[in-house]
């Protein structure tokens, strides 16, 4: 409206009713438009639209009649061809005409050919066309249904598919058509709902702007006039903050105002250039101040930046150091696992140089010895922990591979991010080949590389869990060697290592040997282990009957007994075999093995070279033993030992020559307990050492004591066992004895066995020697027994032979002549080595006449004296010696 | 259970005997009854004296086929064929027609193969017209003019001879009203200028044979 802006006071009154007079016509026309709308889209919709689509819903409902009427015929077998015929007829020439009249409505024009339905375009000739294939469809079913009815369900099932078609292209015609509709009254609506808006706006805006206009007007006049004369008072009072009337008013006060103005410009720039100046001038000062405190900040940030430059270059250098020093390997990697830097260590360890794989992957590295799913689950703790540790086979760069204990760090950034991994590990491989071993000390012997007794008890072990699952038998088999001690003093120790190598290398062959498998039958695992010493223990598992372990013992000790080559000597070695079997004879490795020694024992009494089964009264005859043993202890310590002694008589002189001592165990509650079941296990169990001590002690006080109430000069004959003589205290304890009684050396004699002295017989000589040379004598026992070899004999330093009771006892009889012969050479053996010989078990006179004969020069038997107490001892002596000798016949 | 005396077993035997003895009887009549009636026995001594049309559905087809459709003359492939049995009967009816000396003038035949062959194998010559096209599925109109042709066909008199029409079973039935069901069967018409043919009777390929015996 800027043409008013500048027109006159009578101008803007014209103006307003004219303005209302056009608008009022518009809005007329308007009206007009929208009804004319209106009545052409009802005339449209019902000439064409409704009609074809009222046209399209009959033909729809036309066609599926048809179409079902065909389907009823078509399913019937009731009629014959010649009367379904007209029908079928009928029916097809239905879809004919139908076909037809789409045509017709498209080619009218009526409807466009191309409708848009769901964003899918529709051609009525697709249509034409659905109708045509059902048809031919139809067609096909017709003639099949003449020619072969049986066939014609699978043609009638297609014509349904081809009609299912054709209901949807009507289905979407119509309802394209419907929307089509719906497109052009929704047009139609929304353009009368524009315009009646439009209409009401300007109503309004009319009404409003005729009113205002005419108001505005008025009081516009009014009000500048007031204005000026207002400002006009105010300058003359000279008030410079008046307020001047607008410019844009009508010509004749904007003229006023304008002077008005001019005038009071003046004033205002005046007092303006004041106030400026004085401004300018602050501000200039506030704004070097400000500068200067920023310099001073700037200065003080650098000089804290340079001394935190200086330092972290400290500490680098001080982390290249430390790095590059340790003697672990470190190398770390980026987020995405490249090495980005490696230590000396790691250069050292891995053999690659550091420029060689720098930006390298470590899994070049790998050894191939753990599965894909080990390093996944090693990232996996590292992305969930941060943190990953084991050990880890790699490569080295000369393709040996190593073993290595491995840490793995994540570094993170402030964001929770990896950046780095860092790794740092040692090579173990010395650690582990030196645990391996260890592992192999602490399981194998080193002599025969069998397990040991440890491995073999793991293994036995678990053989005996899986034979509880499986309800199996296993056996275990005791192995001593016979005689193995003797082989090894005789040949030497090298001698006998090599016989146990032997022995173990056989019994792996014979357990692994097919022939051994073969008349069996079935087929077991075993296990070989070495005890210690001699022993050797077998485990046989997987049995299922024990019926054959009879056989396998037996083969075991055949390949035992097959002659070795020991020191250009064939040697043969014996076998004893104890057998115990779980379950029936304990079911744990303990009570087994104990059952096993327990028979291999029992074996070892039976002879050389047999076997025996556990059997429970082994079992109660070891706990008897075990008793025994226990009692021999506390009878130890409550003296319930005791001496007895029986005479040496001399045959040319017929007097008492000397005295034995032999002990007996009076058992408060067993009663009195014969050398022979107790002996042996003092031996074994090495209490015989503390009895004997005793014993020589007692023999000796005793021996003392008889010489000086008698006044005799007897000696006194002490027992000393194997395990005794090899005490290596055993002359210190001699002395002690004959220091402790005042028994002079001379009248004590040591009897030994051959057994005794056949282990090392240098040793032993050595020994016999040293203790003769206090005065002390020796006697060799039951000589003839043992393996005496005349060998030894001559350089044996003993006094006296005793030859063993059992030559002696078959002397009188009529048929030994051989033992005689025997004898006898033993007697001259003994004076041709200048030794004293003594019969021992004489019994009768016969005996005794034959002994003197040959040349004997003393007796010991019942014919003179049974052992006696030594209260009964002291009155026996002081009995005989006044008189000569009773034969107590 | 016990075995039944020998006598009894006898009575049986004869029993039995007299079974098979009475179905034979029984059984010569039905093989009697099957001789073709005295008009078919007439009806070809009036197609030796020429002037009728024989229309033949054509020969027996091979059941599994189906004409493609919309139907393409050009390619047999794609259309019910002749089928072993067909060809024989084809032959059968052509053999029957030169014993009898039936005298054939022209034959006309549907474009349809199984039409062609069945003219080619019966009568070795064969014309084509299209209005013998099969009836079924045609447009109303069409069907209309051709059924039109074919009966005008079958009133004509032909010039000597008889005339042979092979074509389809909807056909006849449009034209006539009688529904040929036995393929390769011969409708014999007596045309008469200007009025709807007369139908004398018809013969099946399986009557020739039993014929053959009486003529």
């Amino acid at each position: 409206m800027n043409f008013l802006k500048n027109a006159s006071l009578k101008r803007r009154l014209q103006f307003f009713p004219a303005s209302l007079i056009a608008a009022s016509s518009l809005l007329i026309g308007l009206l007009i438009y929208v009804i004319l709308n209106y009545s052409s889209l009802f005339d449209h919709l019902h000439q064409e639209d409704m009609q074809v689509l009222t046209k399209i819903s009959n033909i729809s409902s036309e066609f599926e009649q048809t179409h079902s009427k065909l389907l009823t015929l078509f399913d019937s077998s009731s009629t014959t061809p010649e009367l379904a015929y007209p029908e079928a007829t009928i029916h097809l020439d239905k879809i004919h005409s139908l076909k037809n009249q789409i045509g017709k409505i498209s080619s009218d024009g009526h409807l466009e050919l191309e409708l848009h339905h769901s964003d899918q375009v529709i051609n009525t000739n697709e249509l034409t066309n659905a109708l045509n294939d059902y048809l031919l469809t139809s067609t096909i079913a017709m003639e099949r249904y003449f020619y072969d009815p049986a066939s014609s369900h699978q043609i009638i099932q297609d014509q349904v598919k081809k009609s299912a078609k054709v209901n949807h292209f009507l289905t979407a015609l119509t309802s394209s058509i419907v929307h089509q509709i719906e497109n052009e009254m929704r047009a139609t609506a929304d353009e009368t709902i524009i315009t009646s808006v439009l209409l009401v706006i300007l109503g309004l805006a009319l009404v409003v702007f005729t009113i205002k206009a005419n108001t505005g007007v008025a009081r516009r006049v009014d009000n500048s006039l007031s204005a000026i004369r207002k400002s006009l008072l105010g300058l003359a009072k000279g008030e410079l903050s008046v307020h001047i009337p607008a410019k844009d008013d009508t010509p004749e006060i904007k003229e006023m105002a304008t002077a008005l103005n001019t005038y009071k410009q003046t004033q205002v720039a005046l007092n303006n250039t004041l106030t400026e100046l004085s401004e300018i001038k602050s501000d200039l000062e506030l704004r070097v101040e400000q500068r200067t405190s920023q310099l001073q900040d700037t200065n003080q940030k650098l000089i804290q930046e340079i001394s935190q430059n200086l330092m972290s270059q400290e500490q680098l250098k001080i982390y290249q150091k430390a790095l590059h020093s340790t003697s672990e390997a470190v190398i770390i990697t980026s987020a995405k696992n490249r090495i980005i830097e490696v230590n000396d260590a790691y250069c050292g360890i891995t053999g690659y140089d550091r420029n060689e794989i720098i930006g390298a992957n470590p899994s070049k590295f790998k050894s191939g010895q753990h599965p894909a799913e080990f390093y996944q689950q090693m990232w996996e703790e590292l992305d969930q922990t941060g943190y990953w540790k084991g050990e880890i086979w790699d490569r080295r760069k000369n393709g040996e591979l190593y073993p290595k204990w491995l840490t793995i760090n994540t570094v993170v950034n402030e964001q929770d991010l990896i950046t780095n991994y860092v790794g740092v590990f040692t090579d173990i491989s010395d650690l582990k080949s030196k645990e391996a071993e260890l592992e192999k000390l602490a399981h194998f012997d080193p002599l025969t590389h069998l397990p040991n007794r440890m491995l073999c008890r793991e293994r036995v072990e678990q053989k005996l869990l899986s034979a509880k699952r499986k309800n199996n038998k296993v056996a275990l088999l005791f192995i001593d060697l016979d005689r193995f001690k003797l082989i090894n003093d005789s040949l030497g120790h090298a001698a006998g290592d090599q016989l146990l190598k032997t022995v173990a290398e056989r019994l792996e062959a014979s357990l692994r040997a097919e022939d051994l498998m073969y008349p069996l039958n079935s087929h077991f695992s075993h296990t070989i282990a070495r005890l210690g010493g001699d022993e050797f223990i077998i485990s046989l598992s997987d049995l299922n009957s024990v019926d054959y372990i009879a056989d396998i013992v037996e083969r075991i000790q055949e390949t035992i007994r097959k002659p070795i080559n020991l020191c250009d000597r064939e040697v043969s070695v014996d076998s004893s075999i104890g057998v115990a079997i779980y379950p029936n004879d304990g079911s744990s490795y303990e009570t087994l093995s104990n059952h096993a020694d327990t028979a291999m024992y029992r074996a070892k009494e039976a002879g050389r070279g047999q076997f025996a089964l556990f059997t429970e009264e082994m079992n109660q005859q070891a706990h008897q033993r075990l008793q025994l043993e226990i009692e021999m202890k506390t009878s130890i310590k409550e003296k319930h030992f005791e001496l007895y002694y029986q005479p040496k008589i001399c045959t040319t002189s017929h007097n008492i020559h000397s005295f034995e001592s032999l002990i007996r165990w009076n058992h408060p509650q067993l009663g009195l307990i014969s050398p022979d079941d107790f002996i042996e296990i003092a031996e074994e169990t090495g209490m015989i050492i503390q009895l004997g001590e005793w014993i020589l002690e007692e023999a000796c006080r005793v021996c003392l004591e008889l010489n000086h109430k008698f006044n005799t000069k007897l000696r006194v004959a002490v027992n000393i066992s194997t395990r005794q003589f090899q005490d290596p205290k055993l002359q210190e304890k001699i002395a002690k004895a004959l220091k402790k009684s005042g028994l002079t050396a001379e009248h004590l004699e040591l009897e030994i066995t051959e057994s005794a002295i056949f282990g090392d017989i240098e040793e032993a000589i050595s020994i016999i020697r040293q203790i003769s040379s206090t005065g002390v004598r020796f006697a060799l026992d039951d000589f003839g027994t043992g393996y005496s070899s005349l060998n030894y004999l001559k350089q044996l330093p003993v006094n006296t032979l005793k030859l063993d009771r059992s030559f002696i006892a078959q002397l009188d009889q009529a048929d030994t002549e051989d033992d005689r012969k025997i004898v006898e050479t033993m007697i001259l053996l003994g004076k041709q080595f200048r030794m004293q010989t003594v019969a021992e078990g004489v019994e009768n006179t016969d005996q005794e006449s034959i002994l003197s004969n040959l040349g004997c020069d003393l007796l010991q038997g019942y014919l003179y004296s049974k052992p006696l107490p030594e209260k009964v001892f002291h009155d026996y002596l002081g009995n005989t010696l006044n008189t000569k000798p009773q034969k107590t016949a | 259970m016990k075995n039944p005396p020998l006598f009894l077993r006898a009575v049986n035997l004869i029993n039995g005997l007299f079974i098979v003895f009475l179905a034979s009887i029984i059984w010569v009549p039905a093989t009697i009854a099957a001789e073709p009636n005295t008009s078919q026995i007439q009806l070809i001594e009036k197609m030796k004296q020429g002037g009728l049309v024989i229309f033949m559905r054509h020969a027996s087809t091979i059941k599994k086929q189906i004409d493609a459709r919309p139907i393409d003359l050009k390619d047999c492939e794609k259309q019910r064929n002749l089928s072993d049995q067909g060809r024989k009967e084809a032959l059968l009816v052509g053999q029957s027609f030169a014993k009898h000396s039936i005298p054939v003038s022209e034959v006309i035949s549907s474009p349809f193969c199984r039409c062609k062959d069945t003219a080619e194998l019966a009568f070795n010559t064969f014309k084509i017209d299209n209005n013998l096209f099969y009836s079924i599925g045609l447009p109303p109109e069409e069907r209309k003019n051709k059924t039109a042709a074919l009966a005008d066909m079958l009133s004509t008199i032909p010039v000597s001879g008889n005339r042979v029409i092979i074509s389809h079973t909807s056909n006849l039935k449009e034209a006539t009203g009688i529904w040929p069901q036995v393929e390769g069967a011969v409708y014999v018409f007596n045309p008469s200028n200007n009025h709807p043919p007369e139908f004398l009777g018809s013969i099946k390929p399986s009557d020739w044979q039993s014929l053959e015996l009486f003529l």
